[in-house]
């Protein structure tokens, strides 16, 4: 043992315990051995990368969803307009306001809308309209409040 | 002829090119057996854990973020596939591998005491010893499946050779200096 053993030495050892000659990946044997994983590698060139499908997929999604919407409000539309029945012919009914201010404020508007209808808020802003129009300047204070 | 790089290699694959994943096989099995040797301590075994590897590599391909760490990353998988193997089969000792082709008793001896210590290095000294001594393997195949640097390689196995050193001075052979 009095041999001195330095650094080439152990690099020698070394390459003796490893024993390690060159692997060569044999590849045909390796497809034999794993055709189950090989082929689905080979199936994605088939099929639209992952970022693409998904991509398209987003695509398709955004669309249906905007056709649901579409669809949605054209049968809420559809449905009101069924539910409320047609148009009812409107009674005259009393003036719902007696001031322009009245006349012209949203309850009022509201009020009459829900008498009569159409024709009752029309005839309610055309009296606003008979009050204000031409004459407005004509409206003392009194008459509007 | 110029060597393609990994990235293009491995997004070629992951779009289904047969022949670039075959490329990339070619090119890590090398490192990936001596890695299976280093965890196993029988070449056979690394040669199996080292396709079973490159078998998940070639389904899991897609998932792979960092399409230039291909080498690290297959290395990894390759190391979980012999742990699992030795866990399933009994594990030949370091030290159970036949001694080389030089048979005088001191020899024989010195080979042993050197299979005796290297079993006993941490995994990755032990891992770095066996890149490094496995025929033909480059600084550049050691460096993408390791992930450091040339330099940290050579520091790593600086340090794995004086353990060794220890551990053979440890079993008599007194006039080991590094």
């Amino acid at each position: 043992m009095s041999e001195h053993k330095d650094e080439r030495w152990l690099d020698q050892q070394l390459r003796r315990a490893v024993n390690g000659s060159r692997p060569a990946f044999d590849a045909e044997s390796w497809k034999g051995r794993h055709r189950d994983e090989y082929e689905a590698l080979l199936a994605r060139r088939e099929r639209p990368s992952r970022g693409r499908a998904r991509l398209l997929s987003g695509r398709w999604i955004a669309g249906l969803a905007a056709a649901a919407v579409v669809i949605l409000a054209l049968g809420m539309l559809l449905l009101g307009r069924f539910a409320r029945g047609p148009e009812k012919p409107t009674t005259p009914s009393r003036p719902v306001a007696n001031s322009a201010a009245e006349m012209m404020s949203m309850m009022s508007l509201r009020m009459a809308y829900e008498q009569g209808g159409f024709d009752a808020l029309d005839r309610q802003l055309q009296n606003t309209l008979d009050e204000f129009g031409p004459r407005s300047s004509s409206v003392s204070l009194q008459e509007l409040f | 002829m110029e060597q393609r790089p990994d990235k293009l290699l491995v997004e070629r694959a992951i779009q289904g090119d047969g022949e670039s994943f075959t490329e990339l096989c070619r090119r890590y099995y090398g490192p990936m057996v001596a890695i299976g040797h280093a965890i196993l301590g029988d070449r056979h075994l690394a040669e199996d854990a080292a396709q079973e590897a490159l078998a998940k590599a070639a389904v899991r391909l897609p998932r792979l973020r960092d399409t230039d760490q291909f080498g690290r990353w297959v290395a990894a998988i390759c190391r979980n596939e012999a742990r699992d193997l030795a866990r399933t089969r009994r594990r030949p000792r370091i030290d159970e591998v036949p001694a080389a082709e030089e048979d005088p008793a001191r020899t024989n001896e010195t080979a042993e005491a050197v299979k005796a210590a290297l079993s006993q290095l941490p995994s990755a000294a032990r891992e770095v010893v066996f890149l490094r001594f496995y025929d033909g393997l480059s600084y550049d195949q050691i460096s993408a499946v390791l992930g450091i640097s040339e330099q940290a390689i050579n520091g790593r196995l600086r340090r794995a050779k004086r353990k060794l050193a220890q551990l053979l001075r440890r079993h008599g052979f007194d006039e080991v200096e590094l």
